[in-house]
């Protein structure tokens, strides 16, 4: 996987038209942009690609989005999610949330209202980057333990042992 | 109170009804029994003339009785049936309506998107040609949208224009997907005519042209393929024109062949909101295809392995009912062999 500097936002939209638009005005807020037009293949480029926020559709092919944000919320309790769908009222919002979103913005929503929520939720990926270790506290307290041929790294959220890597949840990290 | 929501379900209060009603008729005849043979007892203890005590006969009785009871169930079940599909309608109604706002501001949202994006930045113009294309695309699809609506009130109050001309179907259809290419830019549509018969059929353009593009919009929304494939195949069949509409889209099961067909039915599921569309483009498809006195069917193989979709028209009834002579002489007669691939 290349490294870069840029903040990753992965949209999960099937709607091409909005999610290129999206795509082109975070791409101009200087945001690495990737898109991914249904649930599946959404899930995919979420574990290929680890981005820093995802922006989510709900009425997705394949898979929906709220399961879509379940699948996620097991393996990642901190990676931001945004909701950006169609359904607007309190009940869908509340469903957002108890499923785990971070936000919910209903469509359709004004450009400035969205760029500003997205550059939120990064301010906020920065503190936990600061406070969770990945900086200062990394350097303190070692980040992976070896013990036979199994290996535990904490800092990439990996495991390695004789059945292959396995993913850590968020409880795991802690 | 969640606990005794079951005692309000409408088939508990169906079942408890008929209970009620059929214990109700047990007992006035058991109780009509007694009182009868009481009274009975009385005339022949007191030596009353029989027939001024006891002049109606017990069968009567119990016969107007349980006619009377068979009327009551009768009115029980039929408004327990009305109740049931009208529950379904509401369920489908409310279906519709969730994803009719979807079909709705989807476009919107895309519109407003860009445009804002205009204001916010200076763009290249040919990105601007590109935005402005999706912009014009979402137009079309909210005058579609808009158009369905009032299309349905149209068909459904039989208020449209009864004009039917004589047309020959496959250059109308060619015809039509010339026109509308734009809209289908990533689909592969090919129009086949194996037997290069002309086959000369009564329609109202307006209608025919809505049932093509519900059933062409529908292979491209509901198709998850690289590519989007189309066949637009015309069979005739005994008396009948058999126009088959293939394509490589998701399919459906078995028993939804007739369902699809239903107004507000979706495919995909509600419940886990992979459902989408408004539900009325198949339902306005056959309705227009029973005003040309034909019928629409669906068939698959299963999901994602396809759909067919056939319009059968009936020939012979029409060449009796309307047409010029001049399209008559032509009617059946082989031309060349038609086949178009078109990208």
């Amino acid at each position: 996987m290349k490294e870069s500097r840029k903040k990753r936002i992965l949209i999960i939209e099937d709607e091409i038209h909005i999610a290129e638009g999206l795509q082109l005005n975070l791409s101009l807020q200087g945001y690495e942009v990737q898109i991914a037009a249904d649930g599946s293949s959404g899930l995919q480029l979420w574990k290929e690609w680890q981005p820093h926020l995802i922006v989510l559709d709900i009425m997705l092919p394949l898979i929906d989005g709220l399961s879509v944000l379940q699948s996620i919320r097991l393996e990642d309790e901190r990676l931001p999610v945004l909701i950006l769908s169609a359904k607007g009222s309190s009940k869908d919002r509340i469903k957002g949330f108890s499923y785990g979103t971070d936000d919910y913005l209903s469509k359709p929503f004004h450009l400035e209202e969205f760029l500003l929520r997205v550059e939120r939720l990064m301010t906020r990926v920065s503190w936990y980057e600061g406070s969770s270790g990945l900086s200062e506290k990394t350097k303190e307290s070692p980040c992976c333990y070896s013990f036979g041929n199994n290996r535990i790294d904490f800092q990439n959220a990996k495991a390695e042992c004789h059945c292959g890597t396995i993913r850590l949840t968020e409880i795991c990290r802690k | 109170m969640k606990q005794i929501k079951w005692f309000y379900h409408p088939i508990f209060v169906f079942i408890f009804s008929i209970i009620a009603l059929a214990s109700s008729l047990v007992l006035y005849i058991y109780w009509y029994m007694e009182v009868s043979s009481g009274l009975d007892a009385m005339i022949r203890k007191f030596n009353i003339e029989y027939e001024q005590a006891l002049r109606s006969e017990t069968w009567v009785v119990i016969l107007v009785l349980s006619i009377l009871v068979a009327i009551i169930l009768f009115g029980i079940f039929t408004i327990f049936v009305y109740h049931l599909k009208t529950m379904q309608l509401y369920r489908l109604q409310h279906n519709f309506i969730n994803n009719f706002t979807h079909e709705l501001k989807t476009p919107v949202t895309s519109l407003k998107l860009y445009l804002e994006t205009f204001l916010r930045h200076e763009l290249a113009r040919e990105d601007q040609i590109r935005y402005i294309r999706y912009m014009l695309n979402d137009t079309e699809r909210l005058s579609e949208n808009i158009n369905r609506i009032l299309n349905l009130g149209h068909i459904e109050s039989k208020s449209y224009a009864e004009e039917f001309t004589e047309t020959d179907l496959y250059p109308f259809i060619r015809i039509f997907y010339e026109n509308n290419r734009h809209l289908f830019e990533n689909a592969e549509i090919k129009t086949d005519n194996p037997s290069g018969n002309t086959f000369f059929y009564p329609v109202n353009t307006a209608l025919f042209e809505m049932l093509l593009m519900n059933l062409m919009t529908n292979t491209v929304k509901y198709n998850i393929s690289e590519k989007v494939r189309m066949h637009i195949r015309f069979e005739k069949q005994k008396n009948k024109l058999c126009i088959f509409f293939s394509d490589n889209g998701i399919g459906f099961n078995r028993e939804e062949r007739k369902k699809i067909f239903r107004k507000f039915y979706q495919a995909g599921r509600s419940e886990n909101m992979t459902a989408k569309g408004s539900g009325l483009g198949l339902f306005l498809a056959q309705n227009i295809a029973r005003i040309h006195k034909g019928k629409m069917t669906a068939d698959s193989k299963g999901p994602g392995k396809g759909a067919v979709f056939t319009l059968t028209l009936p020939l012979q009834k029409r060449a009796k009912s309307k047409g010029t002579p001049e399209n008559r002489k032509n009617e059946g007669k082989p031309e060349k062999k038609n086949s178009d691939h078109r990208r």
